[in-house]
C-alpha cells in the first residue's frame, strides 16, 4: 500500500467512498470493511497499535449512530424488512427494522472510517503533497505554503497554550470556547505569514518558476491496477447487493 | 486568481489555527457523544462545535476580499487534514469543497463588496444547509425520524451562526480595529484611524 | 572602491493611502567583500531598508515610491527570486519563523531545489556541507525541538548552502547568548574569508560585532546614514553620537554586588523540572531563594528551562521537590489565589492583550480584581497609571499599534493593576533597543524600590543582569547557581 502513488490512491479511495455514499447495502459495507482490514493487515506496514488508537473514535461514532438508528429510525422508510425478526435485545421496544437500520448506519460510518484509515495509515503526508505537485500540477506556491504552515503546528500549539495561560494569570477565565486567545493568536499570525514568506523567498523560492525536485512521484501500472480493482469491485458489489 | 505567497501562508496558517481550536473542542464533542450515546442522541454530540469548522473560510474571505478565497481556504485545510492524518482520509476534500462553496456563494452574492453580518450569517446558513445535505447522503438521513433530523439541523445551524456567522466577523473586525490588518483590504478601512506617533 | 550593491534615491512607505514614509530618498553603496553593520534604534527604518535592498519589499508589502537598486551591476527587479538567491539571501531575527520544512536536511534540499540544482547532486552536497559545518547531528532532528541558538545556526547553514555572494542579517543574535552568537560569527567569518562574501547586518548593539565587523554605520531617521567609517579602533570617539541616537554604548561593566540582608519571598527546594515531551530533566534538585522586594535575575542560554520554571511557579507544570511562596506550598494553592499573588509578562506581550484600546486594557484588569468598585473611579485610576508611564497619550490606540517597548510596558502595567506582589517577567528586553531596554528596566527598578514589588526576570544578557539585579541565579548543569560578588 505504501508504494502506491498517493494521489491515485486518494482518488481510488475517494471514488470508493462516493460509491458508498450513494448505495445503502449492508453487504457492500461488509465487503469494504473486509477489504480494508485485509489490506491494512497484510499489505501495509501500518502499526497495529496506531490502528487501534485511530479506531476508537470511529467506533464511538459508529456506536452513537447505531443507537440513534435504534431509537430514531423513520418507520416509513426503514420498514422494507421482515418485521418478525425478533431480537433478544435488552430494550424490547426497538423494532427489528430499527435495529437493522442502526446496524446498517453504524457499518456505513465504519466503512467510511476504514477507507479513510486505509489511506491515512499508509500515506506520508509530504509525499502526498509532492504527488499533488507532480500529478495534479498544484503550484509549488500552494504546496510549500501548506507545508510551511503545517510545520508551524507545534509553534502554534505552544503559543495558544501560552496565550491561554496569559489570560488565566490575568484573572480572565478561559474555556475551550473562548475566542479571545484565538484573537490574540491571529494578531501574531498575520505577521508570521509575512516573515515566513520573506524567509522562503530569501532562500530563492518563487512560486511559479521552474525548480528541480528531490522527490519525484510517478504513476505506475500498479497504481492504475489498484484504482481499477477497488472501484470495479465496489461497483460490482453495489450491483450484486443493492440492499 | 492570483494570491501572493504571503496570502497563501496567511490562509494556511489560519486553517491550522482553526484546526487546532476545533480539535480542542472535539474533546468536548467526544465527551458529549459518549454521554448521549445510550439515549440514542449520540449523533448530536459533535453538532455544537460544527460551526468552528466553517470559520476559516469566512474569516479569510473577509480579510483578503477576493473571489475564490473561501474555496481555496477549505481545500488547503483539507490538505492539512490529510497531513495531520485525518481518519476520514481523502473524502474531506469533498466536505471541504462543499463548505467552501457555501461561504463563497454568500460573498459572491454581495459581489465581494458586502461584508456585513447579513453576509456572514448567510454564509454560515449556506454552509449548514450544504453540509447537512452532504452528511445526509453519507449517513442516510432518510432513514431517521424527522424529529432527530430537525434537532441535528437546528443545533448545527445555531453553532454555525454563533461561531462562523458572528464569531468570524467579530474576529476579523477586531483585528482590523487593532490595526494589524493594514496590509489587507479589510484593514484599509481603518487606515484613517490613527497613525503611530 | 568596488561596490556589491548600489541604491539611489529609495523612498518607501507601507501604505498606499498615506502614512509615514519609512525610507526617505536614501542612497546606499555597499562595498564588496566587507562586513558592514548598520546601527540604529527601533523606528529608524533599518529592517525595512534591509528588506528593500534585498528585494523582499515591495514584493511582500509596501510601495517603493522612487529609487533604483543594482546588485553587482544588475538591476534588482530584473532578477527572479531563484537567481536573486545567488546574489543575496537574508537571515531574520525570529528563529521560529524561518523554516518551511520540519528538518534541516529537508530545508537544505528545499534550498537546493529553489536554485534548480540537479537532484543527483543534492545528497552529496548536503552531507559534505553538514560535515564541514559540523552539524551532522542537527540534520534529521525536528527543527522545532532545537534550541534558539541551534535554529539560528541551521538558518545560517541554509544561507551558506545557497552560496550567495551577499548575506544580509536582521538582528541575528537578538535572542542568543554570547557563546552562540560568537559561534555564528566564526562561521560567517570563515565563509567570508573563503568566498569573499559581502555581509550586511543590522543591529542595535555594537559590542557583539566589535571583533568581526569591518565598519559600523549609524542610521538616523528614515533610513538615512548619519555616519560611516566607525571601526573597532575608533568607536570610542563617537560616544556622544551613540548616546544621541539612543544606541547602546559599551561602558565599564558595573560590578555586581549582592545585598545581604533580605527576607525570602519565594523559595525552591530540591526542585526538579522536566522538559515537556522528552522528559529530560532541566533542573535537578535545584535550590534558590528569591528575596522579597528585590530585583532577581535568572540567567541562562535559551532553551535551558527558564520559561519552564516559570510555568512550574504558575502551577502549569508538574515539579518535584517544593516551591514555597511565603512558606506555602504552591501546588497546594488554589489557582485563583495563586494568580492573585503572582503576575506574569510573557516574552511576547501581544499574547496577553485583551482589548483593542490601551485604556481598556488597564481597566479590564482593574475590574477583574476590583469587581465592586465604581467604573468612574477605576477609569480615573487607570488614566493615572497610564500617565505615570508615559502612555496616557496613547489611551485610545490599539495596544498592538504601540512599539514593542511600549507594548511591554503596557503589559507590565496591566498586570500591576491586579496588585500582585510577585512579578515574573520572561525576557523583558527581548528584541528591544537600548533606549527601550533602559526604559523597561528603570520602570521595573522603580516598582521594586518604591512600590515594594518582588521581581524575577529571565534574560540571556549577563551584563543586563549584572547592572540591574540585586541577586542573580544562573542555570548551570541543571542547577541554579547563585552569583557572588
Amino acid at each position: 500500500m505504501e508504494r502506491l502513488n498517493p494521489v491515485v490512491k486518494a482518488a481510488a479511495i475517494l471514488a470508493g467512498a462516493l460509491i458508498l455514499s450513494f448505495t445503502y447495502s449492508l453487504m457492500l459495507n461488509g465487503l469494504i470493511l473486509f477489504l480494508s482490514i485485509v489490506l491494512l493487515l497484510f499489505c501495509s506496514k501500518a502499526k497495529k497499535k496506531t490502528l487501534v488508537k485511530i479506531l476508537i473514535p470511529a467506533f464511538l461514532a459508529a456506536l452513537a449512530i447505531f443507537f440513534t438508528g435504534c431509537f430514531f429510525s423513520n418507520p416509513g422508510e426503514a420498514s422494507q424488512l421482515p418485521k418478525n425478526a425478533s431480537l433478544n435485545f435488552a430494550l424490547a421496544s426497538i423494532s427489528g427494522s430499527s435495529f437493522y437500520n442502526g446496524l446498517k448506519l453504524a457499518a456505513r460510518i465504519l466503512s467510511f472510517a476504514f477507507l479513510g484509515i486505509l489511506f491515512a495509515l499508509t500515506t506520508d503526508g509530504e509525499e502526498f503533497v509532492q504527488s499533488l505537485i507532480h500529478q495534479c500540477h498544484l503550484s509549488p506556491k500552494y504546496a510549500y505554503g501548506v507545508l510551511a504552515a503545517f510545520h508551524l503546528l507545534p509553534v502554534i500549539r505552544e503559543e495558544l497554550s501560552r496565550t491561554r495561560l496569559a489570560f488565566k494569570v490575568r484573572g480572565i477565565p478561559v474555556t475551550p470556547f473562548s475566542l479571545r486567545p484565538v484573537f490574540a493568536m491571529l494578531v501574531n499570525t498575520v505577521h508570521w505569514s509575512e516573515s515566513i514568506a520573506m524567509a522562503m523567498e530569501s532562500k530563492g523560492f518563487s512560486g511559479e518558476e521552474k525548480r528541480t525536485y528531490y522527490h519525484v512521484t510517478k504513476v505506475h501500472w500498479y497504481d492504475w491496477a489498484f484504482f481499477a480493482g477497488l472501484v470495479g469491485l465496489l461497483l460490482l458489489g453495489s450491483f450484486l447487493f443493492p440492499l | 486568481m492570483n494570491l501572493k505567497l504571503k496570502d497563501i501562508l496567511m490562509v494556511a496558517i489560519c486553517a491550522v489555527l482553526f484546526g487546532v481550536v476545533y480539535l480542542g473542542m472535539t474533546y468536548f464533542g467526544s465527551f458529549l457523544t459518549t454521554v448521549l450515546t445510550p439515549s440514542g442522541l449520540g449523533i448530536l454530540g459533535y453538532e455544537p462545535v460544527y460551526g468552528v469548522w466553517f470559520m476559516a473560510a469566512v474569516f479569510t474571505t473577509m480579510v483578503i476580499q477576493k473571489p475564490g478565497v473561501g474555496v481555496v481556504t477549505e481545500m488547503l485545510a483539507a490538505i492539512l487534514e490529510v497531513l495531520m492524518g485525518n481518519m476520514f482520509g481523502p473524502i474531506i476534500f469533498i466536505s471541504g469543497f462543499i463548505q467552501g462553496i457555501g461561504s463563497e456563494i454568500a460573498f459572491a452574492a454581495g459581489k465581494y463588496k458586502n461584508y456585513s453580518y447579513r453576509t456572514t450569517i448567510t454564509a454560515s446558513v449556506l454552509c449548514t444547509v450544504f453540509t447537512f445535505i452532504w452528511t445526509g447522503v453519507r449517513q442516510n438521513y432518510l432513514t431517521f425520524e424527522p424529529g432527530i433530523l430537525v434537532a441535528i439541523f437546528m443545533i448545527r445551524l445555531a453553532s454555525s451562526i454563533l461561531f462562523c456567522g458572528i464569531g468570524s466577523k467579530l474576529l476579523a473586525d477586531g483585528l482590523a480595529k487593532a490595526g494589524v490588518l493594514k496590509a489587507y483590504p479589510l484593514g484599509q478601512k481603518y487606515l484613517d484611524f490613527e497613525e503611530e506617533a | 572602491m568596488e561596490y556589491f550593491l548600489t541604491a539611489r534615491d529609495l523612498t518607501f512607505r507601507y501604505f498606499e493611502k498615506g502614512g509615514h514614509v519609512i525610507l526617505d530618498h536614501v542612497d546606499f553603496d555597499l562595498p564588496k567583500g566587507k562586513t558592514i553593520v548598520l546601527l540604529g534604534k527601533s523606528g529608524s527604518g533599518k529592517s525595512t531598508l534591509l528588506s528593500v535592498l534585498g528585494g523582499l519589499y515591495p514584493e511582500n508589502g509596501g510601495i517603493l515610491l522612487s529609487g533604483e537598486i543594482e546588485i553587482c551591476g544588475k538591476p534588482l527587479p530584473k532578477l527572479r527570486f531563484g537567481e536573486r538567491a545567488s546574489y543575496v539571501s537574508e537571515m531574520f531575527q525570529n528563529p521560529d519563523l524561518q523554516f518551511c520544512m520540519d528538518t534541516l536536511r529537508k530545508e537544505m534540499i528545499f534550498c537546493l531545489e529553489n536554485i534548480s540544482r540537479p537532484r543527483e547532486e543534492m545528497d552529496g552536497r548536503v552531507d559534505a556541507f553538514a560535515k564541514a559545518m559540523k552539524i551532522e547531528k542537527l540534520l534529521d532532528q525536528p527543527i522545532h525541538s532545537l534550541s534558539g541558538g541551534e535554529k539560528q545556526k541551521a538558518a545560517l547553514c541554509c544561507l551558506l548552502l545557497l552560496d550567495s555572494k551577499g548575506i544580509f542579517l536582521d538582528e541575528p543574535f537578538a535572542n542568543l547568548d554570547e557563546r552562540s552568537a560568537g559561534e555564528l560569527q566564526e562561521i560567517l567569518k570563515k565563509h567570508q574569508r573563503e568566498q569573499g562574501t559581502t555581509i550586511l547586518a543590522i543591529d542595535h548593539r555594537i559590542d557583539l560585532w566589535l571583533p568581526y565587523a569591518d565598519e559600523f554605520w549609524i542610521l538616523g531617521e528614515k533610513g538615512r546614514i548619519l555616519k560611516k567609517g566607525i571601526t573597532r579602533d575608533n568607536w570610542r570617539e563617537y560616544r556622544q553620537l551613540f548616546l544621541e541616537q539612543g544606541l547602546f554604548y559599551p561602558h565599564e561593566k558595573k560590578r555586581f554586588h549582592e545585598e545581604e540582608k533580605t527576607e525570602t519571598l519565594l523559595s525552591m527546594e530540591n526542585l526538579t523540572i522536566c522538559r515537556g515531551k522528552s522528559g529530560e530533566a532541566l533542573l535537578l534538585k535545584a535550590h534558590a531563594e528569591i528575596p522579597k522586594q528585590k530585583f532577581t535575575a535568572l540567567l541562562g542560554p535559551s532553551g535551558c528551562g527558564k520559561t519552564t520554571l516559570f510555568s512550574a511557579i504558575l502551577g502549569q507544570k508538574k515539579y518535584g521537590g517544593s516551591i514555597l511562596l511565603e512558606g506555602q506550598e504552591l501546588r497546594k494553592m488554589k489557582s485563583k489565589l495563586r494568580f492573585r499573588k503572582i503576575g506574569t509578562v510573557f516574552q511576547n506581550p501581544s499574547n496577553q492583550f485583551l482589548s483593542t484600546r490601551v485604556l481598556e486594557e488597564v481597566l479590564v484588569s482593574l475590574k477583574v480584581w476590583n469587581p465592586k468598585a465604581e467604573e468612574q473611579a477605576l477609569t480615573k485610576e487607570a488614566l493615572s497609571m497610564l500617565d505615570s508611564y508615559q502612555l496616557k497619550a496613547y489611551q485610545k490606540y490599539s495596544p498592538y499599534m504601540l512599539s514593542q517597548g511600549q507594548q511591554r510596558r503596557l503589559a507590565v502595567l496591566s498586570i500591576l493593576a491586579g496588585g500582585q506582589k510577585l512579578l515574573l517577567l520572561d525576557e523583558p528586553t527581548y528584541g528591544q533597543d537600548y533606549a527601550s531596554t533602559t526604559a523597561i528596566m528603570e520602570q521595573l527598578r522603580r516598582l521594586v524600590k518604591e512600590e515594594g514589588l518582588t521581581v524575577l526576570f529571565t534574560t540571556h544578557d549577563r551584563q543586563l543582569a549584572a547592572e540591574y539585579a540585586d541577586r542573580i541565579y544562573e542555570v548551570e548543569g541543571k542547577e541554579l547557581r547563585r552569583w557572588k560578588d
